[in-house]
C-alpha cells in the first residue's frame, strides 16, 4: 500500500483572509495619499476616495478569475486568456510591480522613522538633524538585508504575527479617527475642494510628457485620469486576493465576497480617512514638510498637550515600521515565488532554482530580487516620490492586464461561472459584460494616461519589462525541450505503508471514502464536498492502480509504479476540486487486483462509514451492490457497517447498506407496524410493548418457521408478496 | 483529540521516514519522545537527550520538523525545498541509535501546527539555548507547557 499525501490545507476564515490582504493592503496608506497630493495638490483625498471605490470594482475582476481559477495568479488567468506572450508580460509588470514595492515600503518606514527622530531631536533642543532622505534609504537598506538574510536561512514570522500587526494597527486607526473627529469637531469641518480643471493643481513633475500640452488643463477626463493614475498606490496589495482565495474556508465564493467587503470598508476607512484628515487637519503652511510621513504630521496637529500627541507619533511610528518593513517581506517572498514558479515552468533556467547549500532555499533569486531592489533605492536616493511614480507602473499594469484577461475569457470560456462581474447585458446569445469592460477600460485608461504622464515609471517600468520578458522568451526556447508535462500539476509526497488505517492517512473512524478512477469523472467527491461537514467527517479520496496478473506477483512496488503521471493527474483534479469547494480532503492509492475486495478492506481498515464512488460503465447498479454485498460476506470479522453510494454524473444517488442495519421502513410499512402494535399492546396490557418488540418477536416467529417444516409455505408467500410488489412498481400504459 | 480544527495553521503535509536503527528492547510503543525541530546544534542536543529517555522509558522517538511558509508562496512550494529538508533530517538522525520516524509538516503557523501534530500531554525534548530576551524557541515551550505537555529542554553545548 502507498499513501500519497499532499497539502491538507486547512481553511481560513474571510475575517483572516483580510487581515492577510489588508496588511499588504493597508500599509499604502502610510503614503498613498501624500504622494498623490505632492502631484495633484488639495483635491487628491477625493482621487484617492475615487480609487478605492474603483478596488471596489477591481475585487470583483478578481472574484470573477478565482471563480474560474483557484489557483489564479496573473499569470495563470493571463496564459489560460491571452497566451503565453501577454502572460510573460505580465509577470514581467508584476515583477517590477513587486521589485518596487520593498524599497518604496521600505523607504516609507525609514521616513517615518526619521520623522519621529527628528520631531524628538527639535525639542531635546539638539542641533543636529538628521539627514531625512538618506537616513530613510540606509534604514530601507537594512531592512531589505535583514530580510533578505531571513529568506536565504528560509525562517519565516508565523501568520499569527501578521494578524496581530493589524490588531495593533486597527488601534491606530480608532484613535486617530476619534481623536481626528474631535479636532475637526471643535477647528471646524472644511472639507477639500471637489476636483474641477481649475482646482487640480498640478506639481512640475505631475504631467510628465503632457508637460507642454493644454490637455490636463481644458479637457476634464484627461485632468482626472492624471489625477487617478497619481493615487492608484492606494488600492496596492489587492493582488493577495487571488492568494488567500486558494485558503479561504467554505462557502469559498460567498467567503471571498465577504472578505473582499471587508478589505474594502477597512481600506476605505483608513486610506480615503487618513488623505482627508491629513488635509482637514494639517495646515496648508507646514503640509508638504510632512507629504512623506503624513500620518505621523496628523498626530501632530490633533488637539491636546504635545506629550500625548508625540506619544501617539511614536505608536503610529511602531505600526507603521512594522507594516512596512513586512511589506517590505512579502515583496520579497511574492517575487521569489513569482519567479520560482516561472522556472518551475522553463521559462527561467533551472539553475536559479537550485537550493542553498547550507539552508536549501532558492538563494540565486533571492539575491537577484534583493540586488534590485537595493540598486532600486540607491537609484532613488530615498525619494519616496520617484519610487511611488515609479511603483504605479507595476500595480497598474498587473491590474489591467488580469481585467483584460477575465474580459477575453468571458468569450473564450463562455461557461457557467460562480460569479460575474455585475451589469452584463443579454442580445440574443452575446452577452455584453458592460461592468467588466468599464472597469477594464478604466484600468487600462489609467495605464495610457501614466505613460504619458509618469517618464521616471514609463523609462524603468519599460525598461525593467522588456529586460525581464526579454529573458524570459530567451530561456523558454533554450529550457523548452527539457520542461516536463508534470511542471502544471502538484508535487506529491509519497509515504510507502503496508496498510491504510486512519493513523496513517491522518483521518478519523467513520470518514468518507470516495473512490477516484478518471479525472473527467470526480462528480462522486464533487457530491460528497457539497454535503460533507468537515468537522464530523473526513474525506478520503483513493485511487485503485489494478495489477495485471503478472504484475500482481511483484512483492513490492516502488512508488514510482504506483504513482504515475496518471495518478498525479488525478490527485490534481481531485485537490483542485477540494480547494475549490473548500474542504481538506485525503489522498491515498493502493495496488489491487480485485475491484470490490479492495475497496471493502479499504474501508474497513480507514474504519470508514460510506464508500462513494460512480456508477460502472459495463454493470448496472444493482449489479455493482450485489457483487459489493458479496464481497462484504468475504471480509474478516468483525464487518464493518457500510453504506454504499453509487452516484451518476446527471446527479442520481443510489444508497445501499452493507452489512446489518436499521431498515428504511415506508410510511406504509410504519403504519402497518403500528397496527399490529395497537392490537397486541391491548391484549397483553397492563404489560408494555414497544415497536421493537413487535418486529423482535415477529421476526423470531419467522426464523423458526423458516427452520420448520412450514418453510416451503413461508418461502411461496414471500415470492408471492415480492411479485405485488413488482407488479405495483409497473407503470401504468 | 480531533484532528480537524477551523484555526487557519494545522498539519497540513506530512511525510515519515522509518530509520533502521536499533529498536530498544521490549520496546512500548505508546511512549513516544517527541523532538522538534529547532536548528542543527539544539536538534542534535535534543537528540541525544531523547534517546537516553527513550532507552530508560522503552519507547520511540519521532522528530518532528514544521515549516511555515508565508502566504506569499503556495503551501505546496515551501522556502525551504523538501528534498533538502528530508535528507537535513535523515543525516540528523542516522547519528543516533534508536529507530527514529521523522515528520514533516508544511504549515502557515508553526506553534498551531506543532500543537496540532502533537497528542495531548505528549513527551517533547527541546533543543535551543536559554537566552533572557524571548525568542521562538521560548515562546513555543511556554505554548507547549500551558497545552499540558512535558517539554525538557536542553541546551545545546557551546
Amino acid at each position: 500500500m502507498l499513501v500519497a499525501t499532499t497539502a491538507m490545507l486547512v481553511f481560513i476564515s474571510f475575517w483572516r483572509a483580510a487581515a492577510v490582504v489588508l496588511n499588504d493592503m493597508g500599509s499604502s496608506a502610510f503614503y498613498a495619499g501624500a504622494i498623490a497630493e505632492h502631484f495633484i495638490g488639495k483635491t487628491a483625498p477625493w482621487f484617492v476616495l475615487a480609487i478605492m471605490v474603483l478596488s471596489y470594482a477591481v475585487r470583483s475582476v478578481y472574484i470573477e478569475s478565482c471563480s474560474m481559477f483557484v489557483r489564479g495568479g496573473v499569470y495563470r488567468v493571463v496564459k489560460e486568456a491571452m497566451g503565453s506572450t501577454l502572460a510573460k508580460f505580465s509577470v514581467s509588470a508584476l515583477m517590477f510591480d513587486y521589485i518596487l514595492t520593498g524599497p518604496i515600503s521600505g523607504v516609507s518606514a525609514g521616513l517615518y522613522l526619521v520623522g519621529l527622530l527628528n520631531e524628538l531631536l527639535h525639542y531635546a533642543h539638539a542641533s543636529v538633524v538628521l539627514p531625512v532622505n538618506f537616513t530613510a534609504a540606509a534604514f530601507a537598506i537594512l531592512v531589505t538585508i535583514y530580510f533578505w538574510w531571513e529568506n536565504i536561512k528560509g525562517l519565516h514570522e508565523s501568520s499569527e504575527k501578521a494578524l496581530r500587526i493589524m490588531y495593533v494597527t486597527t488601534v491606530m486607526v480608532i484613535i486617530m479617527l476619534i481623536w481626528g473627529g474631535y479636532t475637526l469637531s471643535i477647528r471646524g469641518v472644511h472639507l477639500p475642494l471637489l476636483p474641477r480643471l481649475s482646482t487640480i493643481t498640478y506639481s512640475s513633475d505631475a504631467l510628465g510628457w503632457l508637460h507642454n500640452t493644454s490637455l490636463p488643463y481644458t479637457i476634464t477626463l484627461i485632468g482626472i485620469l492624471v489625477g487617478l493614475g497619481h493615487s492608484v498606490l492606494a488600492m496596492s496589495g489587492e493582488e493577495t486576493m487571488a492568494q488567500v482565495y486558494r485558503e479561504i474556508e467554505h462557502p469559498k465564493l460567498r467567503n471571498l465576497e465577504k472578505a473582499g467587503f471587508v478589505i474594502f470598508a477597512y481600506s476605505l476607512i483608513f486610506t480615503a480617512g487618513v488623505a482627508f484628515m491629513a488635509v482637514m487637519i494639517i495646515p496648508d503652511s507646514v503640509r508638504n514638510n510632512f507629504f512623506d510621513n503624513p500620518i505621523g504630521g496628523l498626530a501632530m496637529y490633533l488637539v491636546g498637550p504635545v506629550s500625548l500627541r508625540l506619544i501617539f507619533r511614536a505608536f503610529i511610528v511602531v505600526v507603521g515600521v512594522l507594516m512596512l518593513a513586512g511589506a517590505v517581506n512579502t515583496a520579497i517572498v511574492g517575487s521569489n515565488g513569482v519567479l520560482n514558479r516561472v522556472s518551475e515552468d522553463g521559462i527561467l533556467p533551472h539553475w536559479f532554482r537550485v537550493p542553498h547549500r547550507r539552508f536549501g532555499t532558492s538563494h540565486r533569486i533571492l539575491n537577484l530580487v534583493v540586488g534590485l531592489q537595493i540598486i532600486t533605492i540607491l537609484l532613488s536616493r530615498g525619494d519616496i516620490f520617484v519610487l511611488g511614480e515609479a511603483y504605479a507602473f507595476g500595480v497598474m499594469w498587473s491590474f489591467a492586464m488580469k481585467g483584460l484577461a477575465v474580459l477575453v475569457l468571458r468569450y473564450k470560456q463562455p461557461g457557467k461561472r460562480e460569479f460575474r462581474v455585475p451589469f452584463n447585458l443579454k442580445l440574443g446569445n452575446t452577452e455584453i459584460p458592460i461592468g467588466l469592460g468599464l472597469v477594464t477600460l478604466t484600468l487600462v485608461a489609467l495605464c495610457v494616461i501614466n505613460l504619458f504622464t509618469k517618464r521616471v515609471a514609463t523609462l524603468s517600468g519599460l525598461a525593467f519589462t522588456i529586460i525581464f520578458f526579454a529573458v524570459f522568451t530567451v530561456t523558454e526556447k533554450i529550457t523548452k525541450n527539457r520542461a516536463s508535462a508534470r511542471t502544471e500539476l502538484d508535487q506529491f509526497n509519497l509515504e510507502a505503508g503496508d496498510d491504510l488505517t486512519p493513523e496513517t492517512l491522518g483521518v478519523r473512524p467513520g470518514n468518507i471514502l470516495v473512490m477516484v478512477r478518471n479525472y473527467n469523472t470526480l462528480h462522486n467527491l464533487s457530491a460528497v464536498l457539497d454535503r460533507v461537514d468537515p468537522r464530523k467527517h473526513d474525506v478520503v479520496a483513493l485511487h485503485l492502480r489494478f495489477l495485471t496478473r503478472s504484475g500482481s506477483g511483484e512483492s513490492d512496488l516502488a512508488p514510482e509504479q504506483l504513482f504515475s503521471l496518471e495518478e498525479q493527474e488525478l490527485f490534481t483534479r481531485a485537490l483542485n476540486l477540494a480547494e475549490k469547494k473548500g474542504k481538506t480532503i485525503h489522498l491515498a492509492v493502493a495496488a489491487a487486483s480485485e475491484k470490490w475486495d479492495a475497496i471493502l478492506r479499504a474501508a474497513q481498515n480507514l474504519q470508514s462509514s460510506a464508500v462513494v464512488l460512480g456508477p460502472s460503465p459495463t454493470t448496472p447498479v444493482n449489479e455493482e451492490a450485489r457483487v459489493a454485498g458479496l464481497a462484504w460476506e468475504r471480509l474478516a470479522d468483525p464487518k464493518p457497517q457500510l453504506s454504499l453510494e453509487i452516484h451518476s454524473p446527471a446527479g442520481q444517488e443510489h444508497v445501499f447498506y452493507l452489512g446489518p442495519h436499521a431498515p428504511h421502513l415506508t410510511p406504509k410499512e410504519i403504519d402497518l407496524l403500528h397496527r399490529v402494535w395497537l392490537e397486541l399492546s391491548c391484549e397483553v396490557a397492563p404489560e408494555e410493548v414497544h415497536h421493537h418488540d413487535v418486529i423482535h418477536f415477529a421476526l423470531q416467529e419467522l426464523e423458526l418457521e423458516l427452520a420448520n417444516s412450514n418453510r416451503e409455505v413461508v418461502m411461496s408467500k414471500l415470492r408471492e408478496h415480492l411479485q405485488q410488489i413488482k407488479d405495483r412498481r409497473v407503470p401504468r400504459t | 483529540m480531533s484532528r480537524y480544527t477551523r484555526h487557519h495553521s494545522v498539519e497540513l503535509n506530512e511525510n515519515s521516514i522509518y530509520q533502521s536503527g536499533e529498536n530498544p528492547t521490549n520496546c512500548n510503543t505508546d511512549i513516544v519522545v517527541h523532538v522538534i525541530y529547532t536548528d542543527l546544534q539544539g536538534t542534535l542536543a535534543a537528540l541525544q537527550s531523547a534517546e537516553t529517555l527513550a532507552r530508560q522509558l522503552q519507547g520511540r522517538i519521532t522528530l518532528l520538523a514544521a515549516h511555515s511558509v508565508p502566504y506569499g508562496l503556495p503551501i505546496t512550494r515551501p522556502p525551504v525545498s523538501l528534498e533538502f529538508a528530508r535528507q537535513r533530517l535523515v543525516d540528523l538522525t542516522q547519528q543516533g541509535k534508536l529507530q527514529t520516524s521523522i515528520q514533516i509538516y508544511i504549515c502557515r503557523d508553526r506553534t498551531l501546527c506543532l500543537m496540532q501534530a502533537l497528542y495531548s500531554k505528549s513527551l517533547v525534548v527541546l533543543g535551543a539555548k536559554r537566552r533572557w530576551w524571548p525568542t521562538r524557541e521560548g515562546k513555543l515551550v511556554k505554548r507547549l507547557e500551558s497545552a499540558g505537555h512535558h517539554i525538557v529542554l536542553v541546551e545545546p553545548a557551546a
